[in-house]
């Protein structure tokens, strides 16, 4: 009579205890050196940046637990279930008394539970000894609710990774593999849409939320709520970014937990020490090996080393060289599974199938199925295009779309010129267009910056220097379309450049106000930059440009609140002869004249000018 | 009490059973044996649970013996190279044993003892291949188990030790009504302590029986006929050999009824004489590609 099914055994759970205790307590120590011991309040401090600290470094030391938790997890599962990877034990754990599903459960639950404990026995110390500064309960709780919801998922996935494999070497490049591999074979192809399909770009990778380890990479911070002013008693306000995908990694790594005990279940344990030890995953690790290598390999021949190469010899090469690697990564995935060298007496159909595959793939990308290279949107369905290098919104205005939408229409044209120029000097235009239907078409495309180029004014690039002059932009440029208030500035500045001797000049900065920085960009920069006297955008540098230049650059940062949380804007223009508005506001309040631009020089200098008091209007004094 | 029912298993396309039955009475010894890779240790971790059969049955009991910790409870086996966890020491995996086994007693632990002169402190892996055996022998044996799997049981051991165990096991068979299956080699000691005997090769029985029965059922005869005599018709010749006018035999059949059927051509000399297990795996194997080549040097 069989006996009932239990999940978890006692007897198997103290055996792996005793056996790895070590490891638990190397938790312990990393978790507080994580945390209560790495982090270092200096209580002398005004309170205000003694709390603003500490909040800052609980969330740090959150998001470095979390990382400690991915490679904890790895090493855990490679204990809790190193019965799996050696013969000896596992024909041991396979001959007692025990289902395999129960092995397996404890020695999962053996693995977690100790490194939750431990988890909530260091947040008890965090709060013992650091809840007294005010920082507020809910930063320790964010430290432990990462470090939690990491530890769960990232070893309930290591797990998992376990049961894919019979050696113990190989779980961890399973799992930093299958952690990394959905966005790793996303950028692939995309990468290979960027190598084929002119003007193609993308912002960030669709799928990199289904690998954790990148998307945390990218992620892992925190939004500024509030800034800190010590000198009012306001500490700095944060809040963790990617609580809910610590969730949802948690949620993941449990199911993937459950579904490592389905693997058990087919799993032969006479594939201790195999590479593979699910037969019916053979074949895909191959094709994975081989496509994986095909697309990567070729991507990099061809992006990194091969960059002079366009059009058909791109293609070609692109092409011949994914069939290569693919080949490559098949008879290694067949050498590592074998464990021999010899293994190129077979696998040539499968390997011409893969093949066959990877060149329809790139033929099709080749031949622009899709319409991609030549689709630009009509004029009347654009909302707005973005400049995005731009610390500015995007321009709306009809004249200015049109202007754009031709200026688009001639890089395409000029497709063949521009790739084969890509090899030397060019510069990088990204084009992001919202349409009224919501959707969103962006496009990026390297235009040649040689000295012919520049020269020529029916080139694309000076097309796109006109583009940067049209009035919408050049107003948007200097933050026309904002309601700037001194409480929006962060920092400014005027860069005098003042000679030194006959080869050298100095830089002199002049520290503005708040309300001195308002008052000039008000009075003086939009009123030249509307006539077209400062914000002027140059490709190319001339006599006649240089000599319109002045010897001051005004540079303004101001806060900009957007949905994600707190940025940084900046402004930095250098002023021109012709900047009427802004010479005269410098004259009057900063008793500065101008003199023509100095090239050269080293030493930056904070120069003490006394300033001329400036009259403000009552709604901006301090 | 131990049945194998048209078992198959293959490993990465080699078939390493190919249809095997066994079938092991309560209380036997059973001798399997066969050559290098015919498969023997393979079927030994199937009845102990550690392999899936691709098809067939194993049953212990008359349950299936895969996932069955019931089965495996009354199960003490003891493979050709021994298991232990790293850095197990004697004593850590008796206490897995008694832990795991619901039978295991420690009085018959202790009185083990004497038989068994090792130090339980002592990690596994530091001992001797003999002295793992022994080890794993204690810990086997005071398990109390129903059945005993032993592949390559006594290799190792020295001869005191080897008739010490086989004392123990026989013991137990008798005393407890132990069924005890034994692969081996050693077809010499197989024969004082088999009453069964299973002879498998390329992953199938070739022959199952009684030992007695077996040995009653090939018999060798040497014999030198008159000039221009021939042997009689539908003799089971497994192997002849001549050396001038004696001819020696092994046949297949009762020993009194050829011995009369032989006498019928008036032989200048009859002898029957009794084979080793040795040689009736030897001569039985011998239409199986097997057959002792004469070297001549």
């Amino acid at each position: 009579m069989k006996s009932r099914t239990s999940f978890f055994d006692k007897r198997v759970s103290l055996h792996l205890l005793r056996r790895f205790w070590p490891l638990f307590l190397l938790w312990l120590a990393i978790l507080l050196l994580a945390g209560p011991v790495g982090l270092n309040v200096n209580a002398h401090q005004e309170p205000a940046r003694v709390i603003t600290d500490l909040r800052s470094d609980l969330l740090s030391s959150g998001r470095g637990a979390v990382w400690l938790s991915a490679l904890m997890g790895a090493l855990m599962a490679m204990s809790m279930l190193s019965y799996l990877y050696f013969p000896r034990d596992c024909g041991l754990i396979n001959s007692l008394p025990l289902r395999r599903e129960t092995v397996y459960f404890t020695a999962v639950l053996t693995g977690l539970v100790p490194m939750l404990l431990t988890d909530v026995l260091v947040f008890a110390l965090l709060w013992l000894f650091y809840g007294q500064y005010g920082a507020g309960a809910r930063y320790f709780l964010w430290w432990l609710e990462m470090t939690l919801l990491a530890n769960a998922g990232f070893y309930g996935f290591a797990c998992f990774c376990g049961t894919l494999t019979g050696n113990v070497l190989v779980l961890p490049a399973v799992y930093v593999v299958l952690n990394c591999a959905v966005a790793v074979f996303e950028a692939a192809v995309r990468g290979v849409f960027t190598a084929l399909l002119y003007g193609y770009t993308f912002d960030s990778l669709l799928l990199e939320w289904a690998s954790p380890l990148l998307w945390l990479t990218d992620h892992a911070e925190s939004t500024v709520l509030t800034h800190m002013e010590a000198e009012r008693g306001i500490a700095a306000d944060y809040a963790p970014i990617g609580l809910g995908y610590l969730a949802g990694l948690c949620a993941a790594g449990i199911v993937f937990a459950l579904l490592g005990a389905l693997v058990i279940r087919r799993r032969h344990m006479e594939t201790a020490g195999e590479v593979v030890a699910v037969p019916i995953l053979r074949p895909v690790f191959r094709a994975c090996m081989a496509l994986g290598c095909g697309m990567l390999g070729s991507m990099v021949l061809v992006e990194e080393f091969l960059r002079g190469l366009y059009g058909t010899g791109k293609f070609a090469t692109l092409a011949l060289s994914m069939c290569a690697f693919a080949a490559l990564g098949w008879f290694a995935a067949e050498m590592l599974m074998k464990k021999t060298l010899r293994v190129f007496d077979h696998g040539w159909r499968e390997i011409g199938v893969l093949c066959a595959g990877l060149l329809v793939f790139a033929v099709l990308t080749k031949l622009d199925v899709a319409g991609y290279e030549t689709r630009i949107p009509a004029a009347e369905d654009i909302e707005s295009i973005d400049m995005t290098y731009m610390a500015s919104s995007g321009i709306t205005e009809r004249e200015s779309i049109d202007a754009w939408l031709d200026f688009h229409r001639g890089i395409i044209a000029h497709r063949e010129r521009n790739e084969a120029a890509e090899s030397g000097p060019w510069y990088g235009v990204p084009m992001f267009y919202r349409l009224r239907d919501g959707s969103t078409l962006r496009r990026f495309y390297k235009l040649p910056t040689d000295n012919e180029s520049r020269a020529d004014p029916a080139s694309d690039i000076r097309a796109w220097e006109n583009i940067n002059n049209l009035p919408e932009v050049r107003l948007k440029r200097v933050w026309a379309d904002k309601a700037l208030t001194a409480d929006d500035i962060h920092d400014a500045w005027i860069e005098v450049r003042t000679p030194l001797d006959a080869q050298s000049a100095i830089s002199n900065h002049i520290v503005l106000t708040p309300a001195q920085a308002v008052s000039l960009w008000r009075e003086g920069i939009i009123p030249d930059a509307e006539a077209g006297n400062i914000a002027r955008w140059r490709i190319r540098d001339s006599a006649e440009d240089d000599a319109e230049r002045t010897n001051i650059s005004v540079a303004i940062m101001c806060r900009v609140r957007r949905e994600e949380g707190m940025f940084m804007d900046h402004l930095d223009e250098q002023v021109l002869f012709s900047s009427e508005n802004t010479l005269r506001w410098l004259k009057e309040n900063m008793g500065l004249t101008p003199s023509k631009e100095i090239h050269g020089g080293h030493d930056d200098q904070q120069l003490e000018i006394a300033a001329l008091p400036i009259e403000q209007p009552q709604n901006q004094q301090q | 009490m131990i049945e194998v029912k048209e078992l198959h298993k293959s490993f990465d396309g080699f078939e390493a059973l190919r249809g095997l039955n066994i079938h092991v009475p309560r209380g036997a010894v059973y001798g399997l044996v066969g050559p290098n890779g015919a498969g023997k240790s393979t079927v030994i971790r199937h009845l102990a649970g550690i392999y899936r059969q691709d098809s067939g049955e194993v049953l212990i009991g008359g349950e299936p013996v895969y996932e069955n910790p019931a089965v495996k409870a009354k199960l003490a086996y003891i493979p050709d190279d021994i298991f232990y966890f790293g850095a197990a020491t004697i004593r850590d995996m008796k206490n897995l044993y008694r832990a795991m086994i619901p039978t295991f007693s420690d009085e018959r632990f202790e009185k083990l003892r004497e038989a068994f002169p090792l130090e339980e402190k002592r990690a596994m892996r530091r001992l001797s291949k003999g002295m793992q055996k022994q080890a794993a022998f204690w810990i086997a044996l005071s398990c109390c188990p129903e059945v005993i799997l032993l592949d390559e049981p006594v290799d190792g051991l020295d001869p005191v030790m080897r008739r010490q165990v086989w004392s123990l096991l026989l013991q137990d068979v008798a005393e407890r009504g132990t069924t005890v299956l034994v692969s081996s080699h050693n077809l010499r000691e197989l024969e004082d302590v088999c009453d069964h005997v299973g002879i498998m090769d390329k992953g199938r029985m070739l022959l199952e029986r009684p030992l007695a029965a077996l040995q009653e059922n090939t018999v060798k005869i040497q014999l030198a006929l008159p000039d221009g005599a021939e042997l009689p018709e539908g003799l089971d010749i497994l192997h002849e050999t001549r050396t001038g006018r004696l001819r020696q035999l092994i046949l297949r059949g009762n020993g009194d009824e050829l011995s009369a059927k032989l006498s019928a051509c008036n032989p200048f000399f009859l002898d029957v004489l009794p084979l080793s297990l040795e040689e009736i795996f030897i001569y039985e194997l011998g239409g199986e590609d097997h057959e002792i080549k004469n070297i001549l040097l």
